[in-house]
């Protein structure tokens, strides 16, 4: 017994540390402007950074008005440290904001979510 | 250790102190972490080592009893993506008055995931489980393993608020675990009684994981955290033995509550409670559980950690 816990122990411990990367469920760590928070501009795009390596082709995000408006960006483009840029065609107005995103992490998790922003007028 | 009746709650109140699994789960966008006093209700590849746990006991006169530090252990594997066994034991504990240790006994568990619903964050599970007598330490031991073995049908139940209309609901959740133990040896040689246990005990979760990553952003130091208040609860149901003047009852029920605080990292998870007994038979003042758990599904993906048949769970395929 001393022993089957001492090889699992050894297992587990060679395993992580043999593996160098994270592959997990994807969720959203950090956004810009942040989730259900008051900015005071509009800003040239959105932001959304998750918590673990993401797929570029299964990932995106859209945003929509607070009635459901939708709102014209460019595509989403994975820069580095897992960040989603979504480039914004005009000046958001005041208002509030949904954002929608979905990703795949490299494991083919897929997680997806929603928060919202408010533009103060 | 002779099968004492107060020796026998001072073990139930152990049991429950040392008794629980680990894992954590992973339902739509909720991220169940693997608590403390009860087991979560998924099925996943992870490796809890060590949980630790210390708790001292009351004798029925009041005086303090037994204090017990453990480490226990336990191994998850996934078969499919819903059904899963493990292998653990409440490990090794250390006695003091009066002074005796030993090794725990082997449990193996069974467990199947029948009904996920990712969009309400909502899960049930059933397992059986087995603890193989005489596993541990000898009956020679200072504190010998069970001579029985125990076989528990267990249920399991996990739901996350995050489909509430109320942004102040949604990082909110609660996960319950009943369980039904049956010794295979109901009446010991020395004439003392193994009672059938009932088993049962909840959690209520708010994810700071979840409110920041879906209501509202936080700082850094808090957005991996996962505060909770927990309890569990035994209570003999059949087999308990006659009553005995001045020990304590065999029909009593015992358990423990108290906050605890998970933080959940990319590859393992960290956490701690404050055990408070909740009469006198259960213990005699605040105890601790901790546990690192290790998650096999990030640390080996494609390897240890992935279920043997089948493509790893994927709850939002179906978006
Ligand atoms: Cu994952």
């Amino acid at each position: 017994m001393k022993h089957a816990s001492l090889l699992i122990a050894a297992t587990g411990l060679a395993s992580f540390l043999v593996s160098t990367q994270a592959f997990a469920h994807a969720f959203l760590n950090h956004a810009e402007p942040g989730v259900g928070t008051i900015v005071n501009a509009s800003p040239p795009e959105l932001q959304l950074t998750f918590t673990e390596d993401i797929v570029a082709a299964f990932s995106g995000a859209s945003a929509v008005t607070a009635g459901g408006a939708p709102v014209p960006t460019g595509k989403a483009v994975v820069g580095p440290a897992n960040t989603l840029h979504l480039r914004l065609a005009h000046a958001l107005k005041p208002g509030t904001y949904v954002v929608s995103w979905h990703v795949v992490s490299v494991d083919t998790h897929h997680t997806q979510g929603t928060y919202k922003f408010t533009i103060a007028p | 250790m002779i099968r004492h009746f107060t020796c026998a709650s001072a073990a139930a109140a152990l049991l429950l102190a040392a008794n629980p699994l680990y894992a954590h789960t992973i339902v739509g966008n909720r991220v169940f972490p693997a608590t403390l006093t009860i087991d979560d209700p998924g099925v996943n590849d992870e490796l809890a080592l060590p949980a630790f746990s210390y708790l001292q006991a009351a004798n029925p006169d009041g005086t303090p009893g037994t204090t017990s530090y453990s480490l226990a252990w336990e191994y998850a594997k996934t078969i499919t993506p819903d059904f899963g066994i493990s292998i653990g034991s409440d490990g090794y504990t250390w006695q003091r008055n009066p002074q005796a240790e030993g090794w725990s006994n082997i449990e193996t568990e069974a467990k199947f995931a029948f009904y996920q619903d990712p969009g309400h964050e909502f899960i049930m599970s059933a397992a059986v489980s087995a603890e193989i007598g005489n596993t541990g330490s000898p009956q020679s031991a200072s504190l010998p393993s069970d001579p029985f073995s125990t076989i528990t049908p267990k249920f399991f139940i996990g739901k996350g608020f995050g489909d509430a209309s109320a942004d102040w609901a949604r990082p909110f959740a609660v996960t319950g675990e009943v369980d039904y133990s049956i010794p295979t040896v109901t009446i010991n040689s020395d004439g003392s009684y193994n009672p059938t246990m009932l088993t049962y005990g909840a959690s209520l979760q708010y994810s700071l994981l979840y409110e920041n990553s879906f209501v509202h952003q936080l700082p850094d130091v808090f957005n991996r955290l996962i505060p909770a208040f927990e309890g569990i609860f035994s209570t003999p149901v059949a087999n308990q033995g006659p009553v005995i003047p001045g020990e304590f009852s065999p029909y009593e029920t015992t358990g423990v509550v108290g906050p605890s605080l998970y933080y959940i990292g990319q590859y393992f998870e960290i956490g701690v409670m404050a055990q408070v007994p909740i009469n006198r038979a259960s213990g005699d003042h605040v105890g601790a559980l901790a546990v690192l758990d290790i998650f096999l599904d990030d640390v080996a993906p494609t390897s240890l950690g992935k279920p043997l048949f089948g493509a790893p769970l994927s709850p939002l395929a179906r978006y």
